[in-house]
């Protein structure tokens, strides 16, 4: 119970993100929700963290809507009157889904010893710690990592920009050691200068998003002309990790 | 509230001022979740900053040039299997600020700046 309450504040925590970031522009939208996510990450997984319960997230919530609210109307000082009131309404909601969490969480849930946190090397979440890879064979040194494979495309009738510097992304370990395959699929926003400035996750594997985003936000392409001028591209990219070639 | 020029919220003297204590220990970039447990930590308080109050300080101190940013390398973050820091280091502006802040706010009562404070 106290797993799945500190779970959905969590949830609750992304769902606002994604909710006051939304329609800013990529670059403002990606970094916010990445700071947040981060954040997230750093308290679950400290030990010596000094709140990781529902609780405690929901009230970091909680107290930190207004000024998401007042960064928000910086970002973008001409929303319409109707967009702001939207953003109101939908505030208002989230405001009192959390409380509702926060006042199941103090009624329902009987006192509970401490349990310690995680340690930083256990495994993927809640799984178990994995058994210590076997030696390198040779007395090796260092990690030699497998990597995923990539390919993307352009919606429409547009060329494909060239990609001038390709960073292939890292097959996280621990989920090669759980045999966690997949194919990850993101869409990329591509700016005039061929970097790509933001990447948004479109269909998940959750241990494995993260590398895909890492090694595409790194992607540069040839800069596209269209009518003379440089143009943005929104690439849709295919990441598959632990499957054979074609699968 | 009109903010009095040169001056800084109590949270972002707070932030300044921790930046200064974690360079002179060796940590000359930190993150928002370390920066947030660090001034708990100093405050002796149960409760880190809010979320939207942090990262919107954060924001702030580098719009003003008292702190400047960069995302991590996302190698770094891919071999660790975890999201990526958006890292904030203290510029000397920055450093100056801490020293010499004053954190009153033109046309807050006290008993407003001690509850934005209790926020922070």
């Amino acid at each position: 119970m106290r797993r799945r309450l500190r779970q959905l504040a969590l949830g609750s925590v992304r769902a606002w993100t994604r909710l006051y970031t939304w329609r800013l522009k990529p670059e403002l939208r990606q970094a916010r929700r990445e700071q947040v996510e981060s954040d997230l990450w750093e308290s679950q997984r400290d030990p010596d963290a000094i709140g990781t319960g529902a609780l405690h997230i929901l009230v970091r919530l909680l107290a930190g809507v207004p000024d998401d609210l007042g960064w928000r109307l910086e970002q973008e000082n001409t929303m319409a009157g109707h967009v702001k009131l939207r953003m109101a309404i939908m505030a208002l909601v989230a405001v009192l889904a959390a409380v509702l969490v926060a006042i199941s969480s103090t009624l329902w849930q009987p006192p509970l010893p401490d349990v310690p946190p995680p340690a930083r090397t256990a495994g993927i979440g809640y799984l178990p710690a994995p058994p210590p890879p076997p030696p390198a064979p040779g007395g090796g040194g260092g990690i030699r990592f497998s990597y995923g494979e990539t390919s993307y495309i352009v919606s429409g009738s547009m060329k494909p920009p060239v990609k001038v510097k390709d960073v292939r992304p890292i097959y996280p370990p621990i989920a090669e050691m759980y045999e966690l395959r997949g194919t990850v699929v993101l869409e990329a926003t591509v700016d005039e200068s061929g970097r790509v400035v933001s990447a948004r996750v479109v269909r998940s594997i959750p241990v494995l998003d993260h590398a895909a985003i890492n090694a595409v936000r790194q992607w540069e392409f040839q800069p596209s002309l269209v009518g003379g001028g440089p143009v943005r591209h929104v690439i849709t990219v295919t990441a598959r990790f632990g499957l054979a070639k074609g699968a | 509230m009109r903010r009095k020029p040169g001056a800084l919220l109590p949270l972002e003297h707070a932030i300044c001022a921790t930046a200064v204590k974690l360079r002179r220990r060796g940590t000359k970039e930190f993150h928002g979740y370390n920066i947030a447990k660090q001034i708990a930590h100093d405050a002796d308080r149960r409760l880190l900053t809010a979320y939207g109050t942090l990262y919107r300080a954060l924001g702030r101190l580098e719009q003003m040039g008292l702190l400047v940013s960069r995302r991590e390398d996302p190698e770094i973050a891919a071999r660790e299997n975890r999201p990526g820091r958006r890292l904030y280091a203290l510029t000397a502006e920055g450093e100056k600020a801490a020293r010499t802040a004053t954190t009153t706010v033109r046309g807050a009562t006290p008993r407003r700046a001690r509850r934005r404070t209790a926020l922070a």
